[in-house]
């Protein structure tokens, strides 16, 4: 299995996860959107894929470059 | 150039519901405009009465038929004249904008004299001066179609008579330029006002109701004590015949605006501007009309803004610079009616990367000689220990560095929030733009009002906790809803487009037109010699 994980790319609170488990991503489908600097911003998944584990829990707050979410792809 | 592949889904809840948003921001818009015209409209018959024409029926007799008109300053004076949203008039008193007359690019201005005669408002004298401004810096011949009651002596205030004076101080600066200035007398200058065609290169009068005097005829009496009558004192006749400052006379309004087209082409204008030729573009793949459904109204959902340069830019077509480096932030290279531009946008707050890259962009633009658009929607420069560390500061100073002293046309858009020093780096109203234009649906301000809640609410706490003292929870929630209130009232774009902190409001749907205006009046001011001299022109 060749997993990859999906990182956020900027600091925040995770504010809402979308994705669930043993879902089928997308390119560019949104895992979960992070509340910073007032904004909603998405994170999506980078390639095609399916969510294995969703890393965070919502209002977590994570730091840029953290993990959020392992993909099987 | 890479044709953009548009993920937009045309059906959908979201566009739907964006778009439902949009037009009735776009809706509020067209009513607010259509109230300084249904006033005016008011004074149609007196108008009539006097063989005159209306305000907005002279400046259609001087542009050129079926050419476009950019409308400047357009909301200026709204919401100062009065807090009532449902009340207040835009526009200053004054019609403005830049329009072809007898095919030459000019900045026209209309004293809109069916409003309590023309007499200026607290923001008229700024809107002039900022369209002089204009004028100056796109070496557009300047006309201006006066009748103006003058001040207002019930509202006068001394800073904006000490200010008006700068009206004048720019005159000098055209005609010694050698920009062109011309004044139309449809009816009255008066006061300071008679400086407006004393001042100007030309002067066409109306006989009959054209008028300059220093002081019209009750000032006079009170002054001095003589007794005059306003047309041997002012009219156009006296001053065409004994004291030489009408050049031209007309019989009528439509006449004088005849003579006007035909001066500006014995001016032979565009025989220093060499021409930009015959561009060749596509449109854009992707309707423009659709951006009312992709831009969400509520500036903290996200959204690619590379769909909305699709939706402006020649055949969808633009250089994505860097996409994975800085990804927040957004440079690209297209081109508007063939006319070449650098773009930046927001995908989020603006962090140490994406700040690197956009300076970066635009020393390209600068080194190239190509003109950057800023299509501001920023929550700011990241905040935050790893941002602090990555150099934010710094890199932030160097994009704001590189905004203020790039030499190619700066053209910015407020199309969502504009907060803090992000505003700076997207090129606000502080860093000089060429032009600056809003969306009805922008925010601008030094943080939004939740923000500056929170903040104040976590001082308040920290102090309490500090002082060994209770928080009054009731208390500082008041606090944060008068606070909340208080900055999302002035960050409004109809709050701040009336303060004249942009040069208008338009709509969404409307951007590649406006762009593509304010991009080719760049290329002619920047490909225009002038034959300048250091007295400027006086009348004999």
């Amino acid at each position: 299995m060749v997993t990859l994980d999906v990182v956020s790319e900027v600091t925040g609170t995770v504010w809402k996860i979308e994705a669930q488990v043993g879902q089928e991503l997308s390119p560019d489908d949104t895992v979960l959107v992070i509340e910073s600097m007032k904004m909603e911003i998405p994170i999506v998944a980078p390639q095609a894929g399916i969510v294995r584990e969703i890393l965070v829990q919502e209002a977590d707050m994570i730091h840029e470059g953290a993990p959020v979410a392992r993909l099987e792809v | 150039m890479t044709r953009f592949k548009s993920k937009l889904d045309t059906v959908s809840p979201s566009f739907a519901s964006n778009r439902k948003d949009m037009l009735r921001l776009i809706d509020t818009l067209a009513e607010v405009r259509t109230r300084a015209e249904a006033l005016s409209e008011k004074r149609r018959p007196r108008f009539a009465e006097r063989g005159q024409l209306t305000p907005r029926e002279r400046l259609q007799r001087l542009l050129d038929p079926g050419m476009p008109f950019l409308e400047l300053y357009g909301l200026a004076n709204f919401l100062v004249d009065t807090i009532d949203r449902t009340a207040s008039i835009p526009g200053a008193s004054v019609l403005a904008g830049i329009g072809f007359v007898s095919g030459l690019r000019v900045l026209v201005l209309v004293d809109d004299s069916g409003i309590s005669a023309g007499a200026a408002t607290p923001t008229s004298g700024e809107k002039v001066e900022a369209c002089l401004d204009v004028a100056l810096r796109h070496k557009l011949p300047f006309v201006h179609l006066v009748e103006s009651a003058g001040a207002d002596l019930f509202a006068y205030k001394v800073e904006s008579w000490a200010r008006a004076g700068g009206m004048f101080y720019r005159h000098a600066l055209l005609s010694a330029a050698g920009i062109p200035t011309i004044t139309v007398l449809h009816g009255p200058a008066t006061a300071g006002g008679a400086y407006m065609p004393g001042m100007s290169d030309y002067v066409i009068g109306v006989k009959g109701r054209g008028r300059a005097s220093l002081g019209g005829a009750a000032l006079v009496r009170a002054a001095t004590g003589e007794i005059s009558e306003e047309e041997e004192l002012a009219g156009t006749d006296m001053h065409a015949t004994v004291s030489g400052l009408v050049e031209y006379t007309a019989e009528d309004d439509a006449q004088a605006l005849q003579t006007t087209r035909e001066l500006l082409t014995h001016l032979n204008w565009n025989e220093r501007c060499k021409s930009p030729g015959t561009q060749v573009f596509d449109e854009p793949r992707y309707a423009p009309d659709e951006i009312a459904g992709l831009v969400p109204t509520d500036y903290r959902k996200a959204y690619d803004v590379r769909e909305l340069i699709a939706r402006f830019v020649d055949a969808s077509a633009f250089e994505d610079f860097k996409p994975r480096y800085g990804a927040s932030t957004v440079c690209a290279q297209a081109a508007i009616y063939g006319n070449p531009c650098g773009i930046i946008g927001n995908n989020g707050p603006i962090d140490p990367d994406g700040a690197a890259k956009a300076t970066q962009f635009m020393q390209l633009c600068d080194q190239a000689g190509t003109p950057v658009i800023f299509l501001s929607n920023t929550t700011g420069y990241m905040v935050g220990r790893e941002y602090e560390r990555a150099g934010m500061i710094k890199h932030g100073s160097k994009m704001i560095q590189a905004v203020s002293n790039i030499r190619v046309p700066k053209l910015t858009l407020y199309i969502g929030a504009s907060f803090g020093a992000g505003n700076y780096g997207m090129c606000g109203l502080g860093y000089d733009p060429d032009f600056l234009f809003t969306w009805p649906n922008a925010t601008t301000g030094v943080m939004g009002g939740e923000q500056a809640a929170l903040t104040m609410d976590h001082v308040a706490r920290s102090g309490a906790e500090r002082r060994g003292q209770v928080v009054d929870e009731d208390a500082l929630l008041q606090q944060s809803e008068e606070l909340t209130k208080y900055f999302s009232d002035q960050s409004d774009a109809f709050y701040t487009s009336g303060r004249m902190l942009d040069q208008g409001m338009i709509d969404p749907r409307d951007t590649r037109r406006v762009l593509g205006f304010a991009l080719q009046t760049c290329w002619e001011s920047r490909h225009r010699e002038l034959r300048a001299n250091s007295f400027g022109v006086a009348r004999m």
